[in-house]
């Protein structure tokens, strides 16, 4: 009897104290709140809820180690508790992505979480099993799927709940695997789909296969995302899953398990129930970390990406594929893209771009969707390669309603050869400009909403200015409102965000030139506009002989400004089906790099109107 | 002189027609957006679009210019003594779905008659939208007679009359039918439809109107400036749609514009372009309220629109009741005496 009420009196006492701690951890007395939990876990080490959300709050003071811990004791207290699950699991991969990135807590990977990584040589022979397995659940759970759910998963964008009580996403899958003997770049392909995560420094000579399974929590601000997260659709994510409930599965039949990855397997087979029987939504964020794969119909009759590499030959046939009006295989899409960005990433906000005696270099303008009069450039003046290397100097989207072509072939460019084509970010290369003039719409109607943000995501990589040869200066807009500007600041410029409303990187991308000296106050309202004497000095600070431009139409398709030290070229003629005017490009020839100017006017396009996509998403006044 | 309709492949009715609904529309996405305040025409848009930030602006242009001098026309009182209350009228060419004369009543500015005038199949149109809209119908009146059958509605003081304006010698008719007073002072609009017509029947029509109404104010809204390279296109561009411009080559340019009213018989004329009408006639205050509305970054393009589009107007003032009327006078206005060199 004693025993019993003290039981009581302890469990009610861990209660209260309990409900001071999740105040605590309100406002935001992280280890205030921890304390409490612990003295609330020590009354009742059987609630799980206290364990998880002691958890929750050593993740608020980033101790994910002891996060970990916390939400595995909650998870093997009740298997079927969600939040500890999510904390679980967002800090596994917080820890995983350190280990992966930076090594920074490879000591720190939790043993729950090496224990998924069985080291076992035949994991590529199991992958293939589990594959074919996948693919069967997949087509079951497609026809048993009720008619309503079915399109509500494939539309994945709004959802409302995954199954009873369970508020969670399927975010991704990543598999994290390492051949034999190598070590693999970061961006590597997917094998079956997904993204192989290796570590580039690190030489096995084994495979290890894990298999993490992330889970994110819907609503609200994400915990534990990194900025650059984007969703996957749900039908996508589908695959993982399936993928995950069956390789642990058949990796727990070969070693022996602590009672962590039994929970998790647990876990993860309630979320899948849970998934498959409600709608999900895809949100949160698309990290290089995991993409889910989309299959290649036998019936697509596109151009096709072999293996890892892009191809000369893969490009011509996509350019021929949107010559003709087709669209290309999602699957190669995010290929392109999330290569690009891979490569844009590395690169410093100011490239310096070093043409050899003897070789020339050619500059573009903007081209704002117009694939057609893109391709009579490179009728005119050949592909892009490395011994004929362009830069394309922003703006590629909108206005024009081909941008989608436009920016996936000069991205395919990049990808194939990547000191043949440079690319500068215009302002036009930004969510607020996307939404209204057109490529938003564009996106959304020719491939899909997850591109949208991933485009986003990509523009925010893209370099601001290019140096040629340390002499000729390279940028979309324009100069500064200030006098001083070294290169040096401009390549230390923190570029991976939207453009911002004032400031070096907005001015770079939007200023204008005058014709008279001293600054004024941009006519667009955002940046400002610069004089000869601007100009003058920022290329004697430089030690530069030519600033190169864009961003303003020109009747000529170009002009020349401040004493010949400002040059406007701009590549989009009848710009707009509208204004006439005439397209250019600048040929550099080192080692003297004299501009030679070519110009060009428009070509004839299918019939569909520039921003014809401006409106879709506008659909909301009936 | 040109009784029977000028017949040119690059211009046909249907397409010219066509040219309200896009104006509908457009007029319609301003609305949305807040640049103007328009109860109606969201009755006479079948399928609303939003249109670029570059069309909007400039639809707010033009409707703010022609309503700072409507009101101007509206608003104030005759300088003759005692008479302080004059009947004004409107006449409208082509107006299409336009819904200014049922703003005006909300407005409280109606004038004593409004006269609405377009292609029977427009006016058709508008009379079953009309008859079909409560909203519509009572402003009209009881007495009101909606035909859609004869593209008419008919009431106290709002007339929609069809006809074809290349048909001069029918305006006398509508004079009568309409029931307008020549000696009342008028406002004429005639925007963007003028310029679709063959030379002859432009000119014959600015010279019907200057000999019909001896106290009045016609408003011009069209386009200027075919030579250049944005001129070309936009030429080439309305062609290919079917409705050529088939007068500007006779009236390129602003100054033209106004000989084409003083040689016809108009006392005074002047004519803006667009860019000139937003940064000097239309409102600061107006300005930057819109130019907060949107993101906006077709500057150049706006600029190119805008220097080829102009606002004219025409003044008889037989009753000396357009002194403050129009522009700000920066400069004299063309006067219609041969001693005077027009400046541009």
């Amino acid at each position: 009897m004693p025993n019993m009420e003290t039981e009581n009196s302890n469990v009610s006492r861990a209660e209260e104290i309990k409900v001071l701690a999740n105040e605590a951890f309100k406002a935001h007395k992280y280890g205030q709140a921890i304390d409490l939990y612990s003295q609330a876990i020590e009354l009742n080490g059987d609630n799980a809820v206290y364990w998880a959300n002691r958890a929750f709050a050593h993740s608020k003071l980033e101790e994910y180690g002891s996060a970990i811990q916390d939400a595995s004791k909650a998870i093997e207290i009740d298997p079927k508790y969600s939040k500890a699950k999510h904390i679980w699991i967002l800090q596994a991969r917080r820890c995983l992505s350190c280990h992966g990135q930076n090594q920074r807590c490879s000591k720190g990977l939790p043993t729950s979480v090496k224990k998924l990584c069985p080291n076992d040589p035949d994991a590529s022979k199991k992958l293939k099993e589990c594959e074919k397995a996948v693919m069967k659940l997949k087509f079951e759970e497609a026809i048993a799927v009720p008619e309503s759910q079915r399109r509500s998963v494939a539309e994945s964008i709004d959802f409302h709940s995954i199954g009873p009580g369970n508020p969670y996403n399927v975010v991704y899958l990543a598999f994290f695997c390492k051949r034999r003997g190598s070590s693999f770049a970061l961006n590597q392909m997917p094998y079956f789909g997904v993204w192989i995560y290796g570590n580039v420094d690190e030489q096995l000579s084994y495979s290890e296969l894990a298999i993490l399974y992330v889970v994110e929590e819907r609503s609200g601000p994400k915990v534990g995302t990194s900025p650059s997260s984007s969703s996957v659709p749900t039908q996508v994510a589908l695959a993982p899953v399936a993928v995950a409930v069956v390789a642990a599965a058949v990796m727990l039949v070969g070693t022996a398990k602590p009672g962590v990855v039994v929970s998790v397997l647990m876990v993860i087979l309630v979320v899948l129930g849970a998934y498959l029987w409600g709608s999900c939504r895809g949100s949160g964020v698309f990290t290089k970390r995991g993409i889910m794969d989309l299959d290649v119909e036998p019936q697509y009759s596109g151009a096709r990406i072999e293996g890892d590499i892009v191809t000369l030959d893969f490009v011509k046939k996509m350019m021929d594929d949107f010559k003709n009006q087709k669209c290309l295989h999602k699957r190669y899409a995010f290929q392109i893209v999330l290569q690009t960005r891979e490569m844009l990433q590395a690169l410093p906000s100011l490239v310096d771009i070093n043409v050899p005696e003897g070789k020339h270099f050619t500059v573009c303008g903007d081209v704002h969707g117009q694939f057609y009069d893109l391709l009579n450039i490179f009728e005119l003046n050949g592909l892009p390669s490395e011994g004929n290397p362009y830069l394309f100097n922003g703006d590629f989207v909108d206005r024009g309603s081909f941008s989608l072509e436009i920016i996936l072939t000069l991205f395919a460019f990049k990808c194939m050869c990547p000191s043949g084509i440079y690319l500068s970010r215009g302002n036009h290369e930004s969510k607020s400009m996307n939404k209204i003039y057109g490529f938003e719409g564009e996106v959304r109607s020719k491939l899909s909403e997850t591109f949208v943000e991933l485009f986003a995501e990509v523009f925010c990589c893209l370099p601001l200015a290019h140096v040629i040869n340390g002499k000729v200066f390279v940028v979309h807009g324009g100069l500064f409102s200030v006098d001083g500007v070294k290169l040096s600041d401009i390549r230390a410029i923190n570029r991976f965000c939207e453009p911002p409303e004032e400031g070096l990187m907005c001015e770079l991308l939007w200023s204008d030139p005058q014709p008279f000296p001293g600054r004024g106050p941009s006519k667009r309202g955002v940046g400002l506009s610069f004089g000869k004497d601007v100009t003058q000095r920022f290329l004697q600070d430089n030690n530069l002989d030519l600033v190169v431009r864009s961003h303003e139409v020109k009747d000529e398709g170009y002009e020349i400004e401040h004493d010949g030290k400002l040059i406007t070229v701009f590549s989009a003629p009848n710009y707009c089906d509208q204004m006439g005017n005439k397209g250019a490009f600048i040929r550099f020839e080192a080692p003297d790099l004299k501009p030679n100017i070519v110009t060009f006017s428009a070509v004839p396009h299918p019939d569909v109107k520039p921003m014809a996509y401006a409106n879709n998403f506008m659909r909301m006044f009936s | 002189m040109a009784t029977t309709p000028v017949a040119d492949s690059r211009s046909n009715r249907a397409a010219v027609q066509a040219t309200n609904d896009d104006a509908s529309a457009s007029k319609l996405s301003c609305v949305k957006k807040g640049y103007m305040k328009d109860d109606y025409i969201h009755l006479f848009v079948r399928r609303p679009v939003r249109r670029s930030p570059i069309i909007n602006r400039g639809y707010f242009a033009r409707w703010a210019a022609l309503r700072k001098l409507l009101f101007q026309f509206l608003d104030y009182d005759s300088n003759i003594e005692g008479k302080c209350d004059t009947k004004k009228q409107i006449l409208s060419f082509g107006a299409g779905f336009d819904t200014m004369y049922f703003q005006l009543q909300d407005e409280g500015k109606a004038p004593f008659l409004y006269v609405e005038l377009d292609f029977k199949e427009v006016t058709s149109k508008k009379a079953a939208i009309i008859e079909t809209s409560s909203q519509l119908r009572e402003k009209l009146g009881a007495t009101a007679s909606i035909s859609p059958e004869n593209g008419e509605v008919r009431s106290d003081h709002y007339k929609l009359l069809s006809v074809d304006l290349r048909d001069t010698q029918k305006l006398d008719d509508i004079i009568a039918l309409a029931g307008l007073n020549p000696s009342l002072p008028t406002f004429i609009i005639a925007e963007c439809v003028l310029i679709y017509l063959d030379p002859e029947s432009t000119r014959g029509i600015v010279s019907w109107a200057s000999t019909t109404f001896s106290t009045a104010a016609f408003f011009l809204y069209e386009q200027i400036h075919p030579d250049d390279a944005f001129g070309q296109q936009m030429i080439r561009n309305l062609e290919s749609r079917g409705c050529a411009l088939l007068g500007i080559y006779d009236t390129p340019t602003l100054l033209a514009k106004e000989k084409l009213f003083l040689d016809h018989g108009w006392q005074r004329a002047v004519a803006w372009d667009m860019l000139r009408v937003y940064t000097d006639f239309i409102e600061a205050k107006e300005r930057r309220r819109i130019e907060r509305l949107e993101l906006f970054d077709e500057f150049e393009e706006c600029h190119k629109f805008w220097s080829h589009y102009c606002v004219a107007y025409a003044i008889n003032d037989a009753m000396g009741l357009f002194g403050n009327f129009g522009f700000p006078k920066t400069q004299p206005h063309v006067i219609n005496s041969p001693s005077t060199v027009a400046l541009p």
